[in-house]
């Protein structure tokens, strides 16, 4: 497979303070590749890097098999970006900031303008200067620009901000049709960590510069730790009657519900129900309960700190 | 080419739909006109007053009212004007990147960082060249509507080379403001050493030592100070050149080469 964005000890350090600490990272072709962590955990400058804006302190960077390197070398005709909030110059309409995008990006169908400008709903603004667009037309314009010339490598840092739920919904939709149905390589930034999660194939966690760790499709599901809660009318009967059985109590959620993490006891809920009604104090209540990513990653960084 | 192209285009787009290089060749364009209001004052100086207008100032600043004062005044003028007007033109060009956070859409593209700055320098060179073209000719338009005498050909072309020299020299010390603006990533570190140079010229000027201080040079050949072929010399050239040559080394290379965060 491509290897479509590869770094080998990258490193930004800013005098003694260390932005970024020997992050390795591998993105496949085709991936949608999500980036989360901490403000100040090291997401923006890894981006900066990525696209040749900073200097790294030590390691390397390809993208699209190119080194990316001094001088603004890369692979850039096979790459859009967006990175942090996006800038327009604010005397020029909505539609001159993509035609200085158009050629800079040095695409010869002036077509390519109004595709974008349709794409994104642009179209009621084309007319109107960046300057006096709300954040979340700007942050359209910003993802149309990325997009202006097709690009096989998108990074997008916090692409969805600004944007209303709508807005949200159908940036995730363009960017899941953009990786499955033209094998777009997308590598997003964010701390919405639920946008993330229905959306990346694989997720990297940063953390004070440092890649702490990746999980794929596979790994997120197997990492995610399950539980069951139980809760009866007498909760003390219960309590006694589950021990009784072989079950591991291991404390109560915020309700005072029992909590069993055992794996036996959240595989099989209907095994927990008869004990329960066998002893005389059926369940009120059984719920297999789950972490998503932000628990997880919380926990993470909690452990990490 | 394509690419300086596409880079020229985009730096001239952004040129025409902002004020700023309107206002400040509007800013330059008084030159002239307050040539002529001298030239007016000079000329009928009781009449002048009788207006409430003061004729002192007139008469300490140009002398006589004739054609080789006007054009002296228009080379004064684009000396000590260009050196602010041509550096907020600069700062602009290249400050504005920063302060409206676009650099970072000029950073990764197909077209050279390069390519961009020095569409930029071009673009600066070019509103140089037009703003020059208008302040000479309209000054041989005010000229000749206030009727001032001792006009010859050999004048009109001497007074070509002494402002558009000075505009020249004005231009070439641009580059340093570019860096600054660059450097500073804004405006102020650039208006701010524009301001400081001219106050420099003008010390090292009383002190002697003009001829050896790039940013005096403009003033000097302008003919300000006094003729120019006793307060010019190759040296003062040279040092406008050099000026000139590591502004623009250190813009490109700092383009290039330097971490980009905003």
């Amino acid at each position: 497979m491509t290897i479509a964005i590869e770094t080998q000890g990258l490193c930004k350090r800013y005098g003694d303070v260390v932005a970024v600490d020997t992050v390795n990272l591998r993105v496949d072709a085709g991936e949608i590749y999500g980036f989360v962590g901490l403000n100040g955990a090291g997401k923006t400058t890894t981006i900066r890097a990525l696209l040749g804006m900073i200097r790294p302190s030590a390691g390397r960077v390809m993208l699209l098999g190119e080194p990316v390197g001094p001088r603004g070398r890369g692979p850039w005709r096979r790459v859009g970006h967006l990175v942090e909030q996006p800038a327009a110059y604010p005397e020029l309409t909505v539609r001159e900031n993509l035609e200085v995008a158009r050629r800079l990006h040095a695409v010869a169908n002036p077509g390519a303008t109004d595709r974008v400008i349709d794409r994104f709903g642009l179209a009621p603004y084309a007319g109107r200067r960046a300057g006096v667009l709300s954040t979340g037309n700007r942050q359209r314009l910003g993802l149309a620009r990325a997009l202006l010339h097709e690009p096989e490598l998108l990074l997008l840092d916090e692409p969805t901000n600004g944007l209303d739920p709508a807005g949200v919904v159908e940036i995730r939709e363009l960017l899941q049709t953009l990786a499955s149905e033209r094998g777009v390589t997308i590598f997003m930034s964010s701390h919405v960590l639920a946008e993330v999660d229905r959306l990346a194939t694989r997720i990297g966690i940063i953390h004070q510069g440092r890649l702490i760790e990746e999980l794929d499709t596979v790994d997120i599901e197997r990492r995610r730790a399950r539980w069951l809660v139980v809760d009866a009318r007498d909760r003390p009967a219960a309590a006694a009657a589950l021990v009784v059985a072989g079950y591991a109590v291991s404390g109560t959620n915020a309700e005072g519900a029992w909590v069993l993490h055992q794996p036996h006891a959240v595989a099989a809920p209907e095994e927990v129900a008869r004990v329960l009604v066998l002893a005389g104090t059926p369940p009120t209540r059984l719920l297999v309960e789950q972490d998503d990513l932000e628990q997880h990653f919380l926990r993470l960084i909690g452990a990490q700190a | 080419m394509n690419n300086f192209r596409a880079a020229l285009w985009a730096e001239g787009l952004k040129a025409r739909r902002s004020l700023v290089p309107w206002l400040a060749a509007l800013g330059m364009t008084m030159t002239p006109l307050v040539g002529g209001l001298f030239m007016i004052i000079l000329q009928n100086p009781e009449r002048a007053k009788s207006m409430g207008l003061i004729s002192a100032k007139a008469q300490l600043t140009v002398g006589v009212a004739d054609w080789p004062a006007y054009f002296g005044l228009l080379a004064q003028a684009m000396a000590v004007g260009g050196a602010l007007i041509f550096a907020l033109m600069t700062a602009w060009l290249f400050g504005r990147e920063f302060s409206d956070h676009t650099v970072k859409e000029l950073l990764a593209l197909p077209t050279p960082r390069s390519a961009i700055v020095g569409a930029k320098f071009l673009v600066l060179a070019l509103w140089v060249a037009g703003l020059t073209a208008l302040i000479f000719g309209l000054g041989l338009v005010v000229g000749a509507a206030v009727k001032l005498p001792g006009w010859s050909v050999a004048l009109g072309w001497r007074s070509v080379v002494d402002v558009v020299g000075t505009a020249l020299l004005a231009l070439a010390l641009m580059s340093p403001v570019a860096l600054l603006a660059s450097l500073g990533r804004g405006y102020l570190a650039p208006l701010g050493w524009a301001i400081l140079t001219l106050a420099m010229a003008q010390i090292l000027v009383v002190m002697g030592w003009g001829a050896w201080f790039p940013w005096s040079v403009p003033a000097l050949f302008s003919g300000a100070v006094g003729p120019r072929a006793l307060l010019v010399d190759w040296y003062s050239y040279a040092v406008v050149a050099l000026a000139s040559l590591a502004g623009l080394a250190g813009t490109f290379a700092w383009w290039s080469r330097a971490d980009q965060t905003r």
